[in-house]
């Protein structure tokens, strides 16, 4: 596990946010074990900062949870995007955006910014 | 608002624990599970996949950890859960939080107390409109080495009409006077004050009205403005007051105003009535008034010093007769605040100071005494450890706990600080506190309050922090092994070693001070004040002029004395019109005769004293050559005067100055010199104070300038020679006083011991005070000292009995354990010696004939310190040599 990075400070909530966006309502685990292969297995997450981060979301009233059964019949918590979630997602999106753009022009060699 | 509704969301979460956290449980068990049951599906055998899970999880109980964090207000949650630990574990050993709340209390409650007093005296702006902008003016004359002199009614006139700095100046004097018409003469406190006085210092009365202009002018001012005390005492607050005529002087006066509760200036003034000049006063270069002021908006006292540093020269070109003699007549602008505080401030901020040394050693008794539990709570906290605290969390914990023992203290504190404000009020003699601005309002108030609780915050985090950062740091294997043996822990006793030495160099500071102090009150009672001040009865006796008359004023005192000493008892009785060490005080230029004062020279300058011929004699000031004064000079006021041992010296170094001349301008009848002749060479006397060189003294059979001889018979103090101790004549020397005239007030009753010791009341106050805050601190010392030696010891118990199965005497290890303690002292005196020499100076203006590195002082606080310091450590090395080779080996 040590060639896996974890999660970068801050983008942890946008991840979280985009993946209840594509997957729809769906438990802890599952988030876990999207982020971890839409990163292509390069990215690890730890409960300990997933919880949390879910936590926080839900209390600033993002996402919403409920009880629900697993398809293998376990009892899980399923999160699912409010309406505040899907506008905040948008807007992180944006700005996540301009912000590599941003970025690679001054990283990427040879292209002198205009 | 989404910070503000999660905010309220966390709070809900704070009272809704438990269900919370049942559905992280199962939250958390589930995801568990999903992974096992993922696991299990690629094929591992049923604990093989629960062990991968757990091992990908990462710990559950920290993962808790960090959702409750999220979760709800942990600040707010974690407290209340560290205070319930908090609370149990005093209830759980009551001693130790005696001890350490205590400890604290007393620190806390000793700076709350004095802090109280600074808070009203230094801090709070006089009771005044503006009080920032009120200053007052004095003169001084360095050539004569009088640095704050009253002015005089023409300079004052200057100072008011032709100067810019200032909206507004006002003068005022003493007026005591005699209030007839209802029994019993009473002697009030009352005060002459020119125009503008009120509006000076912009206050309004609560009844009536305050002087209207015109009735400063002679037949318009009859009229008196009361104090509210005296209001609400004499005439039971009376509503109708206002318009009715108080007889003061034997003179009507008619009440035009009562002021509000408070305003009382100077304090315990009781009546306030117009300065009336003559035109004879108007032109007067006699210094009797005090100048009040008021700067311009936005001028400051600098520069209104600076424009009074422009005026003498200008005032001599005008008057050139008033200053033919170079005197060094300068003029001071200075703070009303800071004349009023004067010299009370720097001693309250060395008892703060000492306050504070005081609260930092019990801080240190404090942390030792948390380090030494730190110990016993090893294996407490090992566990939490080891089920997953953070080592911030254990830090925040053990400091909960010491904020809470700081917060009692601080409670405790405050209640201490309550006593000990009453305390400091009753041993504050009414002299020192009647000048102090706000005294009256010293007591514990908001401010006191919320400084209380944050020296009990700032003690807490002193006190609390590094035996909450050594708790934390366990070591959890050797923690935890069951009876594990303990090596010295190095680090701990490294902490308790610095706290120990740091506790004797801040008791070393403070018994330097105290110890200055001390030899300064001590050279100070040596001093000789120049007068035998046992068996002296003391009275100010005053004679009303509106009803005695000149021939009535010299007939009384021969009959007062004739009543007096005829009481049993009584040796001998004088009068004088300012008592020594009274701050009363007359001084005045004079001429010696055949000696003209060339322009530009000092003139001879000498405080005078009416006084009767037995004045001396009772006083016990010695004659040192010719005689006193004769009946008959005193009735007539003859032409002579008495001169003092250092006048004589100065102006007569070679010649007897028996049978020379001289005069005082004041004196001066129809222009002409009233020369006196010298019969008597007296000894000097302490007059202005034990501690402070005074003017040399000629004393003078009466005063021939009849303006000037009225107004010493309302202030003329009797002395009393008696055969034992003297207040027990007061009823007797009352009763003769009543046989001449049963009319005349009597008051300020004191044995002249009483007025030596009253002199010094300043002095004598920081010095107990600043004394017994260096015996807590000394007291506290002893206690480090002993804490961290026995400590070491029970620490050592094991190493101890190998010294001693190896053949160590007793002796060897009673000088091994001593000889730690000694360590320590000398490291602790050491820096103290270094740190008193660099904070020592701040008191240099409290001490009296010593020097601040007074080396007898250092030398034996040092060896006082390192001998407790020993005997403190002897006790528990008794202990250590009596150990069990034998027990001690075999406790492994």
């Amino acid at each position: 596990m040590t060639d896996k990075s974890d999660v970068w400070q801050g983008t942890l909530a946008l991840m979280v946010l985009k993946t209840l966006e594509s997957m729809g309502p769906i438990h802890g685990y599952g988030i876990a074990r999207r982020i971890e292969q839409t990163s292509g297995d390069q990215l690890s997450v730890n409960y300990g900062t997933l919880y949390p981060a879910l936590i926080k979301l839900e209390q600033e009233g993002y996402i919403v949870s409920e009880w629900g059964v697993s398809d293998n019949n376990r009892k899980a918590k399923y999160y699912r995007l409010s309406r505040a979630g899907r506008k905040r997602l948008e807007k992180h999106t944006r700005e996540w955006e301009k912000a590599i753009s941003i970025l690679s022009r001054f990283l990427s060699p040879g292209k002198e910014p205009a | 608002m989404r910070p503000l509704r999660a905010f309220f969301l966390r709070l809900g979460n704070v009272f809704q624990k438990e269900r919370r956290e049942r559905e992280l449980a199962e939250e958390l068990e589930s995801t568990l599970q999903m992974h096992i049951d993922e696991n299990l599906r690629s094929g591992m055998n049923p604990e093989e996949a629960r062990y991968a899970a757990l091992r990908s999880f990462g710990g559950v109980e920290q993962t808790k950890e960090e959702c409750r964090d999220a979760r709800g207000l942990l600040f707010l949650e974690t407290l209340l859960q560290d205070l319930r630990i908090a609370v149990r574990g005093m209830r759980k050993s009551p001693g130790f939080t005696f001890v350490v709340v205590l400890t604290l209390a007393l620190g806390i409650g000793a700076n709350a107390a004095i802090f109280s007093v600074i808070n009203s005296v230094l801090l709070r702006p006089l009771p005044f409109e503006d009080p920032e902008r009120l200053v007052t003016i004095w003169h001084h004359y360095d050539k004569l080495n009088l640095p704050r002199a009253t002015i005089s009614p023409r300079t004052f006139a200057i100072y008011r009409d032709q100067t810019r700095s200032f909206q507004q100046v006002a003068a005022l004097r003493a007026w005591n006077t005699n209030m007839t018409g209802g029994g019993n003469p009473e002697r009030l406190q009352g005060m002459l004050v020119s125009d503008g006085f009120f509006s000076v210092l912009g206050v309004h009365p609560a009844m009536g009205r305050v002087f209207l202009p015109g009735e400063d002018e002679l037949g318009h001012n009859r009229v008196v403005v009361l104090s509210d005390s005296f209001w609400k005492i004499h005439f039971g607050s009376d509503q109708a007051i206002v318009g009715k005529s108080i007889t003061l002087n034997g003179g009507e006066y008619e009440v035009v105003g009562v002021m509000p509760p408070r305003f009382e200036f100077p304090r315990e003034v009781e009546l306030w009535t117009p300065m009336a000049f003559t035109s004879e006063e108007l032109s007067s270069f006699v210094e009797s008034l005090t100048a009040v002021a008021r700067l311009k908006e936005g001028v400051s006292i600098q520069q209104a010093q600076a424009e009074m540093d422009t005026l003498p020269d200008l005032v001599r070109e005008t008057y050139p007769n008033a200053f033919k003699e170079n005197n060094g007549w300068g003029i001071d602008v200075i703070s009303l605040h800071d004349v009023l505080v004067g010299n009370v401030r720097p001693a309250l901020v060395v008892l703060l100071a000492a306050v504070g040394f005081v609260l930092l050693i019990a801080c240190a008794n404090v942390a030792n005494l948390l380090l030494a539990r730190g110990t016993v709570r090893k294996k407490e906290i090992a566990i939490r450890t080891a089920v997953g605290a953070l080592r911030s969390r254990l830090v925040r914990q053990l400091l909960t706990e010491s904020l809470l023992l700081g917060l009692l203290s601080g409670g405790l504190g405050l209640l201490i600080a309550f006593w000990g404000v009453g305390f400091l009020i009753k041993m504050t003699p009414a002299d020192l506190s009647q000048f102090l601005p706000n005294w009256d309002t010293v007591g514990i108030d908001r401010r006191v309050m919320i400084f209380t609780f944050a020296i009990s915050a700032v003690t807490t985090l002193i006190f609390g922090l590094a035996p909450a950062l050594h708790a934390s740091k366990t070591d959890l294997n050797e923690a935890l092994q069951e009876g594990g043996r303990n090596a010295i822990g190095g680090g701990r006793s490294r902490v308790r070693s610095f706290l120990v030495v740091s506790e004797i160099a801040l008791a070393l500071v403070l018994l330097v001070g105290a110890g200055l102090l001390l030899r300064s009150f001590l050279r100070l009672q040596e001093v000789n004040p120049g007068f035998r001040g046992d068996n002296v009865l003391t009275m100010l006796v005053s004679l009303s002029t509106s009803q005695y008359d000149d021939a009535q004023i010299a007939s009384f005192y021969p009959r007062l004395f004739g009543e007096v000493t005829a009481v049993p008892g009584v040796q001998s009785a004088g009068v004088v019109s300012s008592l020594p060490l009274t701050l009363s005080t007359a001084s005045s230029t004079f001429r010696l005769e055949g000696r003209p004062t060339a322009p530009g020279e000092v003139a001879p300058h000498a405080t005078f004293h009416v006084a009767s011929p037995d004045y001396v004699a009772t006083l016990g000031i010695p004659i040192i050559k010719g005689r006193s004064f004769s009946e008959r000079e005193f009735a007539e006021d003859g032409p002579v005067a008495l001169i003092d041992e250092v006048a004589a010296k100065r102006y007569w170094p070679s010649d007897d100055p028996i049978g020379k001349r001289l005069a005082f301008g004041f004196e001066n009848v129809e222009g002409q010199a009233y020369w006196r002749e010298i019969i008597g060479v007296v000894g000097h006397v302490q007059h202005s104070g034990l501690d402070v060189e005074s003017r040399m003294q000629v004393y003078l059979p009466g005063l021939r300038n009849p303006r000037f001889a009225r107004g010493f018979a309302e202030l003329m103090y009797l002395v009393v020679r008696t055969a034992s101790k003297p207040e027990t004549f007061v009823p007797a020397v009352r009763a003769a006083i009543d046989k001449v005239d049963p009319n005349v007030p009597i008051y300020d009753v004191r044995s002249m011991q009483q007025v030596l010791s009253d002199s010094v009341a300043l002095r004598r106050l920081s010095m107990l005070l600043v004394g017994l805050f260096a015996a807590i601190a000394l007291l506290l010392t002893v206690i480090g000292i002993y804490g961290v030696v026995s400590y070491a010891v029970i620490q050592r118990t094991h190493e101890m009995g190998i010294r001693s199965a190896l053949g160590a005497t007793p002796g060897e290890i009673l000088r091994l354990v001593v000889g730690e303690g000694l360590r320590l002292a000398v490291f602790g005196v050491a820096i103290g010696l270094v740190a008193s020499l660099g904070l020592i100076r701040f008191i240099s203006s409290l001490l009296y004939g010593i020097n601040a590195t007074d080396v007898v002082t250092y030398v034996s606080v040092a060896l006082l310190l390192i001998t407790i310091a020993v005997l403190a450590s002897y006790v528990p090395a008794r202990r250590a040599t009596r150990v069990d080779p034998v027990l001690a080996l075999r406790a492994e």
